[in-house]
C-alpha cells in the first residue's frame, strides 16, 4: 500500500514532471554540457607532417626571423630512393621571395618519424632534426642528437587549437624541443604539416608561419 | 514468540471469561510459577482496570474514535510486514505498541474529555454515544461484523445512574463478548460474568469493516500535512543543508567536494506549490585559463578544476504528500547566478516529519552551470600572434550532488 501511496504521489506531482521534462528538452537543444576534446594516439607521424611525396605541393611561408621574408616550399617528391633511418628521402626546393635565393633542403618521412635532413651541407647522421616520433599523443617524448647537442623533444599539446596568420586550425600537435644550444617549438596541423616553427640555434633564431598551402594528396 | 501469542489469547480469554474453569485454574497456576506470564497477566489486568474507569467517566467523540480505529488499523498492517522479521521478536512487538498506543489513545482522551466535562454540563444517557441494550448471558449480536482478525478494540459507554458499565471487546474471532458491572458500588469490575439482575448498556457494536475505516490521510484530522498547512496556517520554510561529494559531467577527473552548504527561505504558495530563494557556497567544475606569451607566440591553456562560487537562486517545488503526510516528495526547478555565469538545477527531494514544523529532507540535486568567459576562439582571435590553445573549453558543465539538510516551518 505504501508504494502505491508513493506512485500515485509521483504521479501528482505530474504538472512538475511536464515542467521538467520541457526544461530538459529546451536544454537538449541547445547542449546541457560541452563535449571535452579528445584526439586518439596518432601511429603514423605522416598525419602530421609536410605533404612531400606529392610533386607540386608548395608551402608559402611568413619568415619573422633571423629576417623578414617570403619563403615558397615547393615539393620536388622523392630523392633519388635515398632513404633516411629506413625512412624515404624527399627533395623540397625553397625559394626566398625577398633575398631571390633558392635552395633544395631534405626531409624523410615514413610512419615512425619525420626527419629534418637539412641542406646537402647539413646532411649527415648527427645534424637530423627529428620533427616527430610516433606514437604521438599527449605525452609523448623522444630525443635525438643534434650537432652534437641531446635534444629532448616532448608533446606539450596534442589535439590543440592554433591560429595562425590569421587562420585557425584544429588538431595540432605542438612539440617542445630542448637542448643546451637548441630550444624552440613546431606547432603541426593534421594533414597539412608544419604551421609554425620558433627555433634558436647556435647559428641563430628562426621563426616562421604559414601562410597557405596548396597541397594535392 | 507464538507461545507468548498463545499465553496472550488465553489471558485475554480469561479476563473475557471465556475459559471453563479448568481452564482458568490452569491458567492461573502457569500465572503463579512464571514471572513473565505473571506480567502479561498484570499487563492486561492493568489495561482491562484503566480502560474501565476512563469508560466511566468520559465520552469519546467519533472522529477520535475512528481516529483510534484506523490507528490500531494501521498499526496491525505494519505487523503483518515487521512479523516477518526476525527482528520483530523483540519484548516490543506491535501487539504490545499497539495495546501501549491504545492505552495512551484512551488515556489521553479521557484527560482532555475530562477537562471538557467538568467544564461543562454533566452527560446523561442521551449523551452517550450511540448505546444499545444488550440482555441476556451473551453479548453477541446478529449483524457485528469485523473483518480485521486480531484487532482487539475497545468501545466504551457511559454509565447510566449507577448501574452497570458495558466493556465490548472484539476478537479474532469477530464476536463482541460484553462484560459489565453489576455495582459501581464495587469498584472492581467483574469480566465475564453476565448477571441478569444488571442492567446493561453497550454502545451500538460497530457494523463498519476496519478496511473501511479512512486511514488518516490528506485532509484527515491527524495528517502531518494537514499539520504543516491547514491547522496553523505555515506559509513560510527556511532551510539549511550540507551536500554529498557530488558527479560532474563531463568527467575530468574531479568529483566534486562534499560540504557546500546552503541556506534557503520559501513561501508556500498552496499545500503543493512552494517558491523561494537559496543561497549557497556550492563546488562546481570550472574552466581555468592560463595565458603565456613568450618569444614570438601566445601558449593558452584551459584546464577544469573544482572551485567553490556563491550562488544565489530563485526556485520553485512542487511537493506531494505521501502516505497521508507521513513523508513528502518534492521535485524542483531553480534557476539563478553566481560570479562566473548562470546555472539552472533540477532537484528531486524526500522529507521526512521529525516533528511538529521540523522536517529532514535528502534532495538529489542537478545543477547545469554556464561559465561566461571568452571560448576558444575568441581568446585565439584577441591574438594578432600566433597562439595555440591546448586542455579543455568546456563552459556548460552538468553536476550532481546529494544535499541533505533541515527545514522548519512557521
Amino acid at each position: 500500500m505504501k508504494y502505491n501511496n508513493i506512485i500515485r504521489g509521483m504521479c501528482r506531482l505530474g504538472g512538475a514532471s511536464v515542467l521538467c521534462a520541457l526544461g530538459l528538452s529546451y536544454s537538449g537543444c541547445s547542449g546541457i554540457v560541452d563535449t571535452p576534446s579528445s584526439v586518439p594516439t596518432e601511429n603514423d607521424a605522416r598525419m602530421y607532417y609536410l605533404k612531400l611525396d606529392g610533386s607540386g605541393n608548395k608551402y608559402y611561408y611568413s619568415i619573422q626571423q633571423p629576417s623578414a621574408d617570403k619563403l615558397t616550399m615547393i615539393m620536388k617528391g622523392d630523392y633519388q630512393s635515398t632513404t633516411y633511418d629506413q625512412a624515404e628521402a624527399y627533395d623540397c626546393q625553397w625559394v626566398f621571395r625577398q633575398s631571390n635565393q633558392q635552395e633544395d633542403w631534405y626531409f624523410a618521412v615514413d610512419s615512425n618519424a619525420a626527419f629534418d635532413l637539412g641542406n646537402s651541407t647539413f646532411w649527415s647522421n648527427t645534424s637530423v632534426w627529428v620533427d616527430l616520433k610516433a606514437p604521438l599523443s599527449g605525452n609523448a617524448s623522444w630525443s635525438f642528437n643534434y650537432h652534437g647537442d641531446t635534444v629532448v623533444a616532448s608533446v606539450k599539446a596534442y589535439g590543440a587549437s592554433a591560429k595562425v596568420g590569421n587562420k585557425v586550425y584544429g588538431d595540432v600537435v605542438q612539440v617542445q624541443y630542448t637542448g643546451k644550444c637548441n630550444s624552440g617549438t613546431k606547432w603541426f596541423a593534421r594533414g597539412i604539416g608544419e604551421i609554425y616553427e620558433s627555433v634558436s640555434h647556435p647559428y641563430g633564431y628562426e621563426e616562421r608561419s604559414l601562410d597557405s598551402c596548396q597541397v594535392t594528396n | 514468540m507464538i507461545k507468548e501469542y498463545q499465553i496472550e489469547e488465553t489471558i485475554v480469554a480469561y479476563f473475557d471469561g471465556r475459559l471453563t474453569d479448568t481452564e482458568s485454574a490452569e491458567l492461573l497456576h502457569r500465572v503463579s510459577i512464571s514471572p513473565e506470564i505473571r506480567q502479561l497477566f498484570t499487563e492486561h489486568e492493568m489495561l482491562r482496570n484503566m480502560a474501565y474507569r476512563t469508560a466511566r467517566n468520559v465520552s469519546i467523540p467519533t472522529e477520535l474514535e475512528e481516529s483510534l480505529f484506523a490507528h490500531i488499523a494501521s498499526l496491525q498492517e505494519d505487523e503483518k510486514g515487521i512479523a516477518l522479521l526476525p527482528e520483530a521478536e523483540g519484548f516490543w512487538s506491535i501487539r504490545r505498541i499497539s495495546v501501549a498506543a491504545a492505552v495512551v489513545a484512551i488515556l489521553l482522551a479521557g484527560a482532555v474529555e475530562s477537562l471538557h466535562y467538568n467544564s461543562n454540563e454533566p452527560l446523561n444517557g442521551t449523551q452517550a454515544i450511540r448505546t444499545s441494550q444488550i440482555s441476556g448471558p451473551s453479548a453477541e449480536s446478529e449483524g457485528l461484523h469485523t473483518s480485521q482478525p486480531s484487532t482487539m478494540a475497545l468501545q466504551s459507554s457511559h454509565v447510566v445512574g449507577n448501574r452497570a458499565i458495558a466493556l465490548n471487546s472484539y476478537h479474532n474471532d469477530g464476536i463482541a463478548e460484553t462484560v459489565k458491572e453489576a455495582d459501581e458500588s464495587s469498584n472492581a469490575p467483574v469480566f465475564g460474568k453476565n448477571d441478569d439482575e444488571n442492567i446493561v448498556l453497550a454502545p451500538a457494536l460497530r457494523t463498519v469493516e476496519l478496511s473501511h475505516i479512512n486511514q488518516p490521510s490528506i485532509g484527515g484530522p491527524f495528517s502531518l500535512r494537514d499539520m504543516a498547512y491547514t491547522d496553523v496556517p505555515r506559509r513560510f520554510e527556511i532551510g539549511l543543508s550540507t551536500s554529498s561529494p557530488g558527479v560532474t559531467m563531463p568527467a575530468i577527473g574531479h568529483n566534486l567536494n562534499p560540504f557546500a552548504y546552503e541556506v534557503r527561505a520559501a513561501y508556500n504558495l498552496d499545500e503543493h506549490n512552494q517558491a523561494g530563494i537559496r543561497v549557497a557556497s556550492d563546488y562546481f567544475q570550472g574552466l581555468n585559463i592560463a595565458m603565456a606569451s613568450t618569444s614570438g607566440f601566445t601558449n593558452i591553456t584551459g584546464s577544469m578544476g573544482v572551485k567553490r562560487f556563491a550562488t544565489y537562486e530563485l526556485f520553485y517545488n512542487r511537493v506531494q504528500a505521501i502516505d497521508g503526510g507521513r513523508f513528502f516528495l518534492s521535485l524542483g526547478l531553480g534557476a539563478g547566478l553566481y560570479s562566473e555565469g548562470n546555472l539552472m538545477s533540477m532537484e528531486l527531494g524526500f522529507k521526512l516529519p521529525l516533528g511538529d514544523r521540523l522536517l529532514a529532507g535528502v534532495t538529489f540535486r542537478a545543477t547545469r552551470v554556464h561559465q561566461n568567459g571568452a571560448s576558444e576562439q575568441e581568446l585565439m582571435s584577441s591574438q594578432s600572434v600566433p597562439v595555440i590553445y591546448s586542455g579543455q573549453d568546456i563552459h556548460n558543465t552538468l553536476n550532481g550532488v546529494f544535499l541533505y539538510g533541515l527545514s522548519y516551518q512557521f
